[in-house]
């Protein structure tokens, strides 16, 4: 007693003490009790069976001392399970086996990991053990998966997956009983599950704590631990917590597994962080950081999907010859591997790309392409998207009742699949037919319907519904209204360019200069490459009448998006103030080559309106707005 | 279970105020038990939990190694207290999970499991702020259901370990506890919620043990120490109930 008296005294810790007086009633049991203690603290639950599986030596006592064991202090009942070591005792003792007999720890884990994996497989054994038979009568692969697909479908009632907390356990003790096995086994498991269609991500949070409890207990290394922190980054990530999930990523690649699926995995996803962070930029740079890795381990969907996010990225910053580039590349691997939502999004990532380089027709093909293949394998979003985008097609070709009926098709679509960001952009989308209908009041009652909607979504969702209304308050020229929602789009959320640019576009209508250049400024600095961007400055040298600066501005237009015809007719514009009546017939006829629409006229013919009442003797004026006026698109 | 097939020691004054909660006897409905581990929370409840055996229903969800879903839990509580209970938050989860049904046949559908909880919760909805909207409409049904019952009791153990997002949602059903008058909600943890002004609770924090209970303990148990010897160990052991409980038991029928 003295003795124990001093190691207690001695100890610095509860934990400390607490262990001197588990060792002394360990050591206080008979041998064989003893023993099945140290068994039973390595599963989380334990029975007879588990116990007797661990010692297979005391199996024919384990329902004895199993009871026996039920008498210490530190045993506990674990409910519908059987019972388990109280927690703090049972860390206690794993560490004091992990450091005394380690050998001893493995092999109990192997026979818990052999344990639970036969429970789990006992359900298929009988087939396991047919499989062999097929292939000796020499059936082919074709009969013999037919003959397990018939076997599944007969004993489907008895062969329920397992529990995931059967497979966590499972995995918990492979990791100590074969390290890479158990690597392989967190990271396959952890893959099904991290898209859990229910988001909760409750048997994937279950799953990265277990090898957490390992890896914190300095037991688990490498490969495990590096998966085991992705998907504790994965869950963060899903659950906005983007700055964890930055520094777990980070974690796993300082760490320098070798493992290139988990490193591309890990620059990937931090990839995606970037992209919901607004810092394009740096998503690109991950994306094509982790491109080599996933092709230099032949993992196609791995490459197709960062191809695709780098298609993404490239929307994203109006980069849109490079993004289609990216979406053609992605598509065929895509197709080589079967994946169908790839490829169905793919498509449709291209027809957004045509759309917004006014290449209409290819911009239908493509939905239409897509479409079936969405319907198809009952990707509703996809399909709903698709049909909508349609509808987008339609509005830009002028042919409103069409464009009413595709989008008036996806809404019910929408909300029947409770997808309220789809549904508020349906909603904007039937308020633009309404304002191209110059029937403002239905427009503006369905564009509040949709704020109402967004702002339940997010802030962004909720500023890109009142730039949709301002949008409106500029068709019907009433450019302060206009600006007065933009400004509310910008306070609610100020990392979008656009809203920038466009209430500078406002500014440039009501002539103030000021304003104008500080908003474009402002959207420079968040996005320097747009090609609206050049269009906005175009139009503010024109104001500030230099008109060769304005032609530069509008000819980088052009470089970036050939099919602005707002640019062509900026150029001709330019020209036409400087007296450079062919220069300007040119441009003005390159901007009607490219026109689809009436619409992307009218505000070029106000322009040449006002020129005309400005400068009624300007040369050429009157010959432009007789040819604007009278010029019919060709349906292509 | 352990040597003495109840409570190692004395927790009358604890077991009390559960009971107090539990019959609405107190303004609070809401208890949180916090302690650090070996002081006896699990055992605790789970003496009132056999205590309240045919007095009142009480579902008890510990958290320990489960990886518990929301679904998952909402189940257990429904067929712990009976589906039959639960017809707004079966009508509810059909109008979610199949929007397109007009009439709901809810007799069929008190058959829901978690899947069909999870579906509701999730389908279609992709965007956080939604699926947040269909777990407030599940919740409410849920607690309309909840509170036509008389003195439900729910007991959240080991709440440190519970899934980040039930233990959102524990948190964002407490002010729903709070005011309805016949459910008690205990929770215990190494971790509790944190408190609120969304809510009233009584609060729990284990002490340590009295000497004399663990003297009194000692002798049930045969181990052959004195009470100053309890005393001693006591002090020694900051008096941490497991640690004091272990060294106890390995004097079983033994001198010091």
């Amino acid at each position: 007693m003295d003795d124990f008296l001093r190691r207690i005294m001695a100890a610095q810790s509860a934990d400390e003490r607490h262990w001197i007086v588990t060792e002394n009633l360990l050591n206080s049991l008979r041998p064989d009790l003893a023993q099945l203690a140290y068994a039973a603290t390595i599963p989380h639950w334990f029975d007879a069976g588990i116990l007797a599986a661990l010692r297979p030596a005391l199996a024919e006592q384990a329902e004895k001392l199993y009871a026996d064991l039920q008498r210490l202090p530190f045993v506990e009942p674990f409910a519908r399970r059987g019972h388990n070591v109280h927690e703090l005792t049972r860390r206690l003792m794993l560490a004091h086996l992990w450091q005394s007999n380690r050998e001893e720890f493995v092999a109990l884990s192997r026979r818990a990991a052999e344990y639970f994996n036969h429970v789990m497989s006992a359900p298929v054994q009988p087939l396991l053990e047919l499989i062999p038979v097929w292939q000796k009568d020499e059936l082919s692969d074709d009969e013999i998966r037919a003959r397990i697909q018939a076997w599944q479908t007969e004993h489907a009632a008895e062969t329920t997956p397992p529990e995931p907390h059967m497979q966590i356990e499972f995995i918990y003790h492979l990791l100590i009983a074969d390290a890479d096995a158990g690597a392989n086994a967190v990271r396959d498991q952890g893959l099904a599950w991290h898209d859990e269609f229910d988001y909760t991500y409750a048997s994937l949070n279950a799953l990265a704590r277990a090898v957490r409890e390992h890896a914190d207990a300095g037991r688990v290394d490498g490969r495990a631990k590096g998966w085991g922190n992705f998907f504790e980054a994965l869950i963060a990530q899903y659950t906005y917590e983007s700055h964890k999930a930055i520094e777990l990523f980070n974690s796993v690649l300082t760490a320098n597994y070798p493992d290139n699926q988990l490193n591309a995995n890990c620059i990937q996803r931090l990839g995606d962080v970037h992209v919901r962070l607004s810092e394009l930029p740096q998503a690109r740079a991950r994306y094509e950081e982790a491109l080599p890795l996933y092709r230099s381990i032949g993992d196609k969907l791995g490459e197709a999907n960062c191809i695709q996010r780098l298609g993404n990225v490239h929307v994203a910053l109006s980069e849109l010859p490079q993004a289609r580039a990216r979406y053609e590349e992605a598509l065929p691997l895509y197709r080589s591997i079967g994946e169908r939502v790839g490829e169905a999004n793919c498509i449709q990532a291209l027809g957004n790309v045509h759309g917004a380089l006014s290449e209409l027709p290819q911009a239908r093909a493509r939905y239409e392409e897509a479409l079936p293949l969405y319907r198809s394998i009952g990707e509703r979003v996809g399909e709903a998207n698709c049909i909508k985008a349609l509808g987008n097609v339609h509005v830009a070709l002028s042919e409103l009742p069409q464009a009413r009926a595709r989008y008036e098709e996806a809404l019910p679509i929408f909300r029947s699949i409770g997808d309220k960001l789809g549904e508020a952009k349906c909603i904007k989308a039937l308020g633009n037919v309404h304002v191209q209908e110059k029937d403002f009041e239905t427009a503006f009652k369905l564009y509040e319907e949709a704020i109402t909607i967004a702002r339940t979504i997010s802030p962004s969702d909720e500023a890109s519904a009142l730039n949709t209304l301002a949008n409106a308050y500029d068709e019907q020229k009433e450019h302060v209204k206009a600006i007065e929602m933009y400004t509310r789009a910008i306070d609610i959320f100020p990392n979008q360019p656009m809203w920038y640019r466009n209430r500078a576009n406002q500014y440039l209508k009501l002539k103030d200069v000021e304003n104008a250049a500080r908003d474009i400024e402002a959207a420079a600095h968040l996005q320097p490459d747009n090609a609206y961007l050049f269009l906005r400055r175009g139009e503010l040298a024109i104001l500030r009448s230099n008109y060769d600066a304005a032609i530069q501005q509008f000819e980088a237009t052009l470089e970036r998006y050939p099919r602005m015809n707002g640019a062509h007719f900026g150029i001709g514009m330019a020209h036409l103030r400087s007296g450079r009546v062919a220069d300007a017939r040119a441009a003005y006829e390159r901007g009607l080559a490219v026109s689809d629409a009436r619409k992307d006229l009218d505000d070029a013919i106000e322009e040449l309106e006002e020129l005309q009442r400005e400068q009624s003797s300007l040369a050429g004026v009157d010959e432009m707005l007789t040819r604007l006026r009278t010029w019919q698109p060709e349906k292509q | 279970m352990n040597p003495i097939g109840k409570l190692r020691v004395d927790r009358k004054t604890e077991l009390a105020l559960l009971e107090r909660v539990a019959n609405c006897e107190t303004r609070e409905r809401i208890v949180l038990i916090h302690a650090e581990s070996g002081m006896g929370k699990s055992e605790l409840l789970r003496e009132f939990k056999d205590q309240s055996l045919n007095q009142r229903p009480l579902v008890f969800i510990g958290f320990e190694n489960e990886g518990l879903s929301l679904a998952d839990v909402l189940v257990i509580i429904c067929d712990r207290l009976g589906r039959t209970h639960f017809p707004t938050l079966a009508e509810r989860i059909q109008q979610l999970a199949q929007p397109t049904v007009v009439n709901v046949n809810v007799t069929r559908n008190l058959m829901f499991g978690a899947n069909d909880i999870s579906i509701a919760m999730a389908i279609g909805a992709a965007d956080e702020p939604t699926r947040s909207a269909r777990r407030a409409a599940l919740t409410e049904a849920f607690v309309t259901d909840l509170r036509a019952l008389e003195r439900i009791t729910l007991i959240f153990d080991v709440f440190e370990k519970c899934d980040p997002s039930v233990r959102e949602w524990v948190i964002s059903f407490l002010p729903h506890a709070d005011t309805s008058p016949g459910l008690s909600v205990m929770i215990a943890g190494q971790k509790t919620p944190e408190r609120s002004d969304m809510w009233a609770c009584a609060h729990l924090p284990l002490k340590p043990i009295e000497p004399q209970h663990w003297f009194d303990y000692a002798q049930l148990v045969e181990a052959s120490v004195s009470l100053d010897q309890v005393k001693m160990l006591c002090y020694l052991l900051k008096g941490h109930c497991s640690s004091i409980a272990i060294q106890l038991e390995s004097l079983r029928g033994r001198s010091v």
